[in-house]
């Protein structure tokens, strides 16, 4: 079940998980971290939910705020990839 | 004239033994209440292990009337407040001098759920159906009910307060409760806290923020605070109740003194709602300025009564917070955890928590800290793992860190000592 | 003993908000509808006091808007009111010294009842980080400390209307205990349907289908209240303090008083009101016959009306003391519904204006009720009274600073 997002759905999820406004060109910053989006570790909880419920992302993906939106991407494409 | 504060009564309903006698048998025999949940089936949720109490209310002691309309966690808190009460033989004291302070993290969660599943039609509907709800819901919006029943079973007419703050709210009710008497609002104060969250939403809110234990194969070594492999905390359920009383109002009758309430404090993190600092310095300024009502040297803590949830982030918190607070002298001091035994229990387990200082204190006894088997480096105190140990004790500090970024510290001595 | 010292104001009321809300109450305009929070309504609830136009955007930080009810929208909005109405920036209050003390009734229902729809239709993995959070009692004093970096004491009561009183006396206890400032007050925002299906069950809730004919307290048409939204929060500052930053006293909190008379008990709250009133005035050191206005709690149910005139009548005897209750205007916001007579309480102090109870007249007791229009009044001391639904009675005196 799932599609992989784009990068622009990924940040209308982001966006709308969080409330922190974020554009797909920041996604694609391999060094900006969830963490220098001002995003804690609740909400990277909640938009992680969200792909498991929604773009079937496998249930032991984990991750934290020092990683990046560009990681959750690569994931997000071997995910389906699988 | 500072008035003193000291506890005449105590009741416990907790996870492995009602009554304050059994659940301190319980602490001290190294065994633990948490087993699979089986309040609902725990099928599809992460966390499937529960400290539950095995509590009958008819038996208790409640009637059908009563039983119909208290929450579970009400029912715990009146069947702890009749043993309390009991405990201390109040004979009738002028009831505009007797007052109550109760606390609870998340109240009727457990009618509030039910009735929801009924009137939504298991969540089909938003506008749910009012036809189909219990006649006692409007208690289960307010935890002001728990307070409320506690009142009018022992006759209380003086101040009645609900302290609702998270995780500290039972240490905060206590602290509240001692307050009145010290500023001569009320004579005797019976103070509390209960919360029954075994439930699907609390769990499932729980689970969405991995603060509970995933170590459902073996639910009763789950709950590992201080061990190097502890994995979130096991939610439980009770309650706890104490008569608070003026020092001389309680002299003067020729009560037993079980414990004095010797300081307390409470100090925000104003960090994060669920995070931590792993530095503890909120929690440390918590515990001075308790121990500076309490004037008492940090040198005079005979043993603490950690928060000890089983989190990563808090033991390692509050680890940091007892080396600041009392310096050198927490590496001499015995530290433990009931939470192991009895779960955590929200806004119950800090009242709880007080209950079990004060059998401390009577009985000379620490209670362990069960299931630590492997030691963290970043946790390097003395946390008396597996089995009780007897020691002398004159003073004891209990804490509490709650969701909201609450810390809370309440000192507790024995009475004799003026 | 330190003086506690209202020095900031920040209200989020149905009639009004910020500076909007005293012109509303002083000319007794009526801000109760149709409530239209959720369609359809099915429920014998249809008149009550929304806040209209309020909405998150702008007013709360869209990172913390998601993870919180509307009744903490309403906390942190009051609250970024209150200290700009103080010109306090709380950074600038010694560490540990400024904390914050809520009052809330029934928490973040509308967020939790989405949560537990959640759960239930779809499973537990369909609850999201934030439930533990928004939903709790606590959502709005921790939201408020990380917000503001209130590493003082930090504490939330419950108990309906006279929890909302309570917290004043929490705030000038921790100020006698060494803080310098706190944030007191609460807000409650009660409008989601399976709230709602629970406050049916208390059977104080007016069935009144008109706006203007609702809620009738005081009156033989009494039915119960029009129940509201919204609340306040008060910058109460230590008074010493106060003068060192050159902050305006508004008001002392001068004296508090709580009892208890058991759920539903209404003919005790006679003596339940009049002992906390005692209390209070004992505690603020002075007599009934200096208080100059009395704002009531107007549960608007013949017994508890009664009740509350006869307590009345135990403190003052003879005397006619002016006694009104603003909220008929704008409906009976549980936990923020003290909170928003303490703000009213201030503004008369100030204004030299005691505002009317909107929308009544023929008071069936023998009580001054000011009605119709506002009146001019030199308010020096206000005490006011609140019962809670679970049973309790607060009273709290507010007394106009000496002026040196």
């Amino acid at each position: 079940m799932g599609t992989t997002p784009s990068p622009a759905e990924l940040a209308g999820l982001i966006s709308r998980c969080t409330g922190v406004a974020v554009t797909d060109r920041q996604l694609a910053d391999p060094t900006t971290t969830f963490s220098d989006l001002g995003i804690d570790s609740l909400g990277l909880m909640g938009v992680l939910a969200e792909l498991k419920r929604s773009h079937g992302v496998h249930r032991d993906v984990e991750m934290n705020t020092e990683h990046t939106p560009r990681e959750l991407l690569a994931v997000l494409g071997q995910e389906v990839a699988r | 004239m500072t008035r003193r504060v000291v506890v005449t009564g105590v009741g416990v309903v907790a996870p492995g033994g009602n009554g304050t006698k059994e659940f301190w048998e319980l602490l001290t025999s190294g065994r633990t209440a948490t087993r699979r949940t089986s309040l609902f089936d725990p099928t599809g949720f992460r966390s499937r292990v529960a400290a539950e109490c095995d509590f009958d209310p008819a038996q208790a002691g409640l009637t059908p009337v009563e039983i119909a309309r208290m929450d579970r966690y009400v029912q715990f808190g009146a069947v702890a407040a009749d043993e309390a009460w009991a405990q201390a033989e109040l004979a009738p004291a002028d009831p505009w001098r007797v007052g109550v302070s109760m606390g609870s993290a998340v109240g009727g969660t457990t009618l509030l759920e039910r009735d929801y599943a009924v009137t939504s039609d298991r969540g089909a509907r938003w506008v749910v159906d009012a036809a189909l709800a219990s006649p006692f819901l409007h208690h289960a919006l307010s935890p002001a009910h728990l307070a409320a029943e506690v009142a009018d079973r022992v006759g209380a007419r003086g101040p009645v307060r609900t302290v609702s703050t998270g995780c500290t709210a039972g240490i905060d009710a206590v602290g509240h409760g001692a307050r009145l008497i010290e500023r001569d609002r009320a004579d005797v104060v019976v103070a509390g806290a209960a919360e029954s969250p075994v439930s699907p939403i609390a769990v499932s809110c729980f689970d969405a923020i991995r603060a509970t234990t995933a170590s459902n194969d073996d639910p009763e070594r789950a709950a590992r605070p201080f061990d190097r492999n502890r994995d979130g905390f096991v939610l439980g359920e009770g309650a706890a109740v104490l008569v608070l009383e003026e020092y001389e109002h309680a002299r003067r009758r020729g009560a037993v003194m079980l414990a004095e309430i010797a300081g307390y404090a409470s100090r925000s993190n104003a960090f994060h709602m669920t995070g931590l600092r792993p530095d503890g310095v909120e929690m440390a300024e918590a515990v001075r300025r308790a121990l500076e009502q309490a004037r008492l040297d940090p040198t005079g803590v005979d043993y603490v009564n950690a928060h000890g949830s089983g989190t990563r982030q808090n033991d390692r918190h509050e680890t940091a917070a007892f080396k600041l607070a009392l310096g050198q002298h927490a590496y001499a001091t015995p530290v433990s955890s009931i939470k192991a035994a009895v779960g955590h229990s929200l806004g119950a387990i800090g009242s709880i928590e007080v209950a079990a200082c004060a059998q401390a204190l009577v009985h000379g006894v620490v209670p362990p800290t069960v299931n630590l088997e492997t030691p963290d480096p970043e946790c390097d105190l003395d946390y008396v793992p597996h089995t009780a140990r007897e020691r002398e004790l004159r003073a004891v500090l209990s804490v509490g860190s709650g969701f909201g970024g609450f810390q809370s510290a309440v000192v507790l001595t024995r009475p004799e000592r003026s | 003993m330190s003086t506690a010292v209202v020095t900031g104001v920040g209200v989020i009321a149905p009639s009004g908000i910020g500076a909007d809300f005293w012109p509303a109450v002083r000319d007794g305009r009526r801000a109760l509808g149709r409530l239209g929070r959720y369609q359809p309504n099915p429920y014998p609830v249809v008149v009550a006091g929304e806040v209209t136009g309020f909405e998150p955007e702008g007013r709360v930080d869209p990172r913390i808007a998601v993870q919180t009810d509307r009744f903490t929208h309403f906390a942190l909005a009051a609250t970024d009111l209150a200290l700009h109405d103080a010109a306090l920036d709380p950074a600038a209050v010694p560490d540990y010294r400024f904390g914050v003390v809520t009052a809330s009734y029934s928490g973040g229902v509308e967020f939790g009842q989405r949560e537990i729809q959640a759960l239930w239709r779809s499973g537990p993995e369909h609850v999201g980080p934030y439930q533990s959070i928004a939903w709790f009692y606590a959502a709005s004093s921790g939201q408020l400390s990380i917000k503001h970096g209130l590493r003082g004491p930090s504490t939330v009561l419950v108990a309906d209307e006279a929890g909302g009183l309570d917290v004043f006396a929490t705030a000038r206890d921790e100020l006698a205990r060494g803080a310098r400032a706190m944030l007191a007050g609460g807000a409650e925002a009660p409008f989601c349907p399976y709230s709602m299906c629970g406050q049916l069950g208390i059977g104080l809730l007016s069935a009144g289908e008109d706006p203007d004919t609702a809620y009738l307290p005081y009156t033989a048409e009494a039915a119960g209240f029009a129940p509201g939204e919204g609340g306040a929060v008060l910058v109460v500052e230590d008074a010493d303090a106060a003068a060192a930053r050159g902050a305006p006293a508004r008001a002392v909190v001068a004296g508090h008083g709580a009892t208890f008379t058991g759920i539903g008990r209404f003919p005790d709250s006679a003596e339940g009101l009049a002992r906390a009133a005692r209390q209070a005035l004992a505690d603020a050191g002075c007599r009934p016959e200096e208080v100059d206005v009395v704002f009531l709690d107007a549960i608007a149910d013949p017994r508890a009306d009664q009740a509350e005139a006869q307590a009345l009548r135990s403190l003052f005897g003879d005397r006619a003391v002016p006694v009104t209750a603003p909220k008929t205007g704008y409906g009976r916001c549980y936990a923020g519904a003290a909170p928003l007579d303490v703000a009213t309480a201030v503004l008369a102090i100030e204004h030299g204006a005691v505002p009317p109870t909107p929308g009544v007249t023929g008071c069936r007791f023998d009580l001054d009720l000011v009605t119709g229009a506002a009146r001019p009044l030199d308010v020096r001391t206000a005490l006011v009274l609140a019962r809670g639904l679970h049973g309790s009675n607060s009273a709290l005196v507010l007394r106009r600073p000496e002026t040196s």
